[in-house]
């Protein structure tokens, strides 16, 4: 049975509304991930910001030392734990999602990747392969 | 003005579209890149194999991805960017065009790539 759990990074970069523009871009290019969690005193998200988020209020005139919360997204795609494998892959090749926020009761537990997914699909064709043969 | 290559990076994680698609997709995962430049023998720019690409593949049934190439699922006609090209510009067209990465180029041939990380590190003054 598919676990969500197996494939996403549990380990995830993230931060409050408080933290500034900069330290978001910091944190952001450090972790290596796309989007950026932004979660609440008991981690909830309440938002996410992405590199082209990032770039934006760059042109926009937002300053490093600028609130995360006034740029944030607050209407973002984020996947609960227990969806299932067809619906993961339905969602993130028809809305063409890269990296999402998954939650337990809107609580923050990992990031979905879609290089980790088309990993475990690579994975899980080698081994239906294997078993034929 | 900041022009291209003066951030763009020059270690250039490209296939050629020979290239098998089993393997790309492990180059792809070694690398931790969401995308791959597709480039010819002489250095040209032919096109772009993204995640996207190998999860379509993938994701169909009874299709023997072992057998296919590169070029058979790639994208073509990829928007490259000059070396001369000002920065403010490749932001827009990444932002406009949902890019990730272009490939820089200069008398036609492929000589860095620039990504968004780049141009964050750029726009807020980060080394």
């Amino acid at each position: 049975m598919f676990d969500l759990t197996k494939i996403i990074s549990e380990d995830a970069a993230f931060l409050g509304p408080d933290a500034t523009i900069g330290e978001g871009v910091e944190l952001l290019l450090d972790s290596g991930q796309l989007i950026l969690p932004v979660v609440d005193d008991g981690r909830r998200v309440v938002g996410i910001m992405t590199e082209k988020m990032f770039l934006q209020s760059a042109g926009s005139g937002k300053m490093c030392s600028d609130p995360i919360g006034e740029c944030m997204n607050t209407n973002f795609v984020g996947f609960n734990i227990n969806m299932g494998l067809i619906a993961v892959m339905y969602r993130v090749i028809v809305e063409k999602l890269r990296e999402v926020p998954v939650t337990d009761g809107g609580v923050l537990v990992g990031i979905l990747n879609r290089g980790d997914l088309l990993e475990y699909l690579m994975d899980l064709k080698k081994c239906s392969a294997e078993m034929v043969t | 003005m900041t022009v291209a290559r003066e951030i763009m990076r020059t270690d250039i994680i490209c296939v050629q579209p020979e290239t098998p698609v089993i393997l790309a997709g492990k180059i792809m995962k070694d690398a931790r890149v969401g995308s791959l430049v597709v480039l010819d023998y002489d250095h040209s720019v032919v096109g772009m194999l993204s995640q996207a690409d190998l999860m379509k593949l993938f994701t169909q049934k009874n299709r023997g991805e072992e057998d296919f190439l590169v070029v058979d699922i790639m994208t073509e006609g990829v928007i490259t960017a000059d070396e001369n090209d000002d920065i403010g510009e490749i932001t827009s067209s990444l932002i406009k065009n949902h890019f990730r990465q272009l490939p820089v180029v200069s008398n036609g041939k492929c000589v860095g790539v620039i990504s968004r990380g780049e141009l964050l590190r750029d726009a807020f003054g980060l080394n």
